[in-house]
């Protein structure tokens, strides 16, 4: 059963029992939530998300309202995790976006069966292109204008390096926009899914963007790692790659990555797996058609 | 430490070392503390050679002079640098 095939009356009555286990990737999530936002964005971004029936959930959430006064003075939410609350409560308007916060919280804090990096992953003819970035790089607008030109998403925030074998695992959860680049990509893509958009949020102005269904469907499927490619938007550069350090890639990747220490000589030699099995890029882009047309020539 | 050539260098038993090479650009990894370091070319003909094998300072410098084609005394001052710095990041420590 997917996420979809619930009404939303269903699907709010379901996070109000806690009655809703949703599975991404390898991941199954208990979501519990009062919050109409919730249950809104969940149906617009997850539809094509299955359900799990299974006894076994990797993370128990839950997004609400703090108890006390405050709550009916001034609105607000916050997250919960096994029963404890690692954020401060925000503006309840921003339940959604403290949601999608909030899992990648638990994926990047508890998954250490996985070398985690900060970084976007998606694949293509079975090649998969890893696109690490600093915050305002433009790494999440591509990463959206590539999935909605047929790339398939594996993840827009944790790249998961599977310790077995070293391929790439997917989540395929929502691609996350902030501030310009939503509208960049609305106009680009007009028939993109996009949530409701949180105002004010320390990222500013947040929405999220519907993963592709045949990215939902194919999350099973691992990828190989082919390019590490970083990507930077600057205003008027011609799109264009350039070669990079492989030796700074792999430091780069280390540096950001949410468990590489933690795993000591494992960290090292999966990073290494994937350096050596890359080709490493530079990407200064400044509009999204002519950086769709370098990467379809890199997958072709 | 003054440079002394019949000193003896080894890796520290407890750094398990890591080492990549990518385009003449080497990353060592030091399992003990869970650093990671780039070195230059240089450091890192010595510390693949102490990775093989605790080696004398004489030996290292004559490796070093080699491999750049320097007199023996210009790779023995830049040695006794590499040595200086791979001990104070514990890549590389003196053996007894």
């Amino acid at each position: 059963m997917k996420l979809g095939d619930l009404t939303l009356v269903q699907l709010r009555q379901r996070l109000t029992d806690n009655d809703l286990a949703l599975r991404t990737g390898p991941f199954v999530t208990r979501i519990h939530s009062p919050m109409p936002q919730v249950a809104d964005g969940l149906l617009r971004l997850y539809a094509d998300f299955p359900l799990d029936t299974g006894e076994f959930r990797d993370f128990h959430v839950r997004v609400g309202p703090p108890p006390g006064l405050r709550r009916w003075l001034r609105p607000q939410i916050n997250f919960w995790y096994d029963g404890h609350s690692p954020f401060k409560p925000l503006p309840a308007n921003h339940a959604f976006a403290l949601l999608e916060w909030g899992l990648n919280w638990c994926v990047a804090g508890h998954a250490h069966h996985y070398l985690m990096l900060h970084a976007a992953v998606l694949e293509k003819n079975g090649r998969a292109v890893v696109l690490p970035g600093d915050p305002g790089a433009g790494k999440s607008t591509l990463t959206a204008a590539l999935m909605l030109s047929g790339w398939r998403l594996l993840s827009d925030e944790i790249t998961l390096v599977d310790r077995d074998d070293g391929l790439l695992v997917g989540l395929a959860r929502p691609v996350s926009l902030k501030n310009a680049s939503i509208d960049v990509i609305r106009q680009a893509f007009p028939d993109a899914v996009i949530g409701a958009p949180a105002h004010d949020t320390h990222k500013g102005t947040v929405a999220h963007v519907r993963p592709s269904a045949d990215s939902v469907a194919r999350v099973g499927e691992k990828a190989r790692p082919a390019w590490v490619v970083f990507p930077r938007w600057r205003q008027g550069a011609t799109a264009r790659l350039s070669p990079h350090s492989r030796a700074d890639a792999f430091l780069h990747t280390a540096s950001h990555a949410f468990n590489y220490s933690l795993l000591g000589g494992l960290g090292f030699e999966l990073n290494a797996a994937l350096i050596d099995a890359c080709e490493c890029h530079d990407f200064e882009y400044s509009r999204l058609d002519d950086a769709l047309r370098v990467f379809a020539e890199l997958a072709a | 430490m003054p440079p002394d050539p019949a000193r003896l260098w080894r890796i520290p038993p407890e750094a398990d070392l890591r080492h990549r090479e990518w385009d003449g650009e080497h990353v060592f990894f030091h399992g003990g503390a869970g650093d990671t370091h780039r070195f230059s070319e240089a450091a890192a003909l010595v510390l693949q050679r102490l990775m093989a094998a605790p080696t004398e300072e004489s030996s290292l410098a004559t490796l070093l002079a080699e491999a750049a084609a320097v007199e023996p005394a210009e790779a023995a001052a830049a040695l006794t640098g590499i040595l200086k710095e791979l001990a104070r990041l514990e890549f590389a420590e003196p053996a007894a």
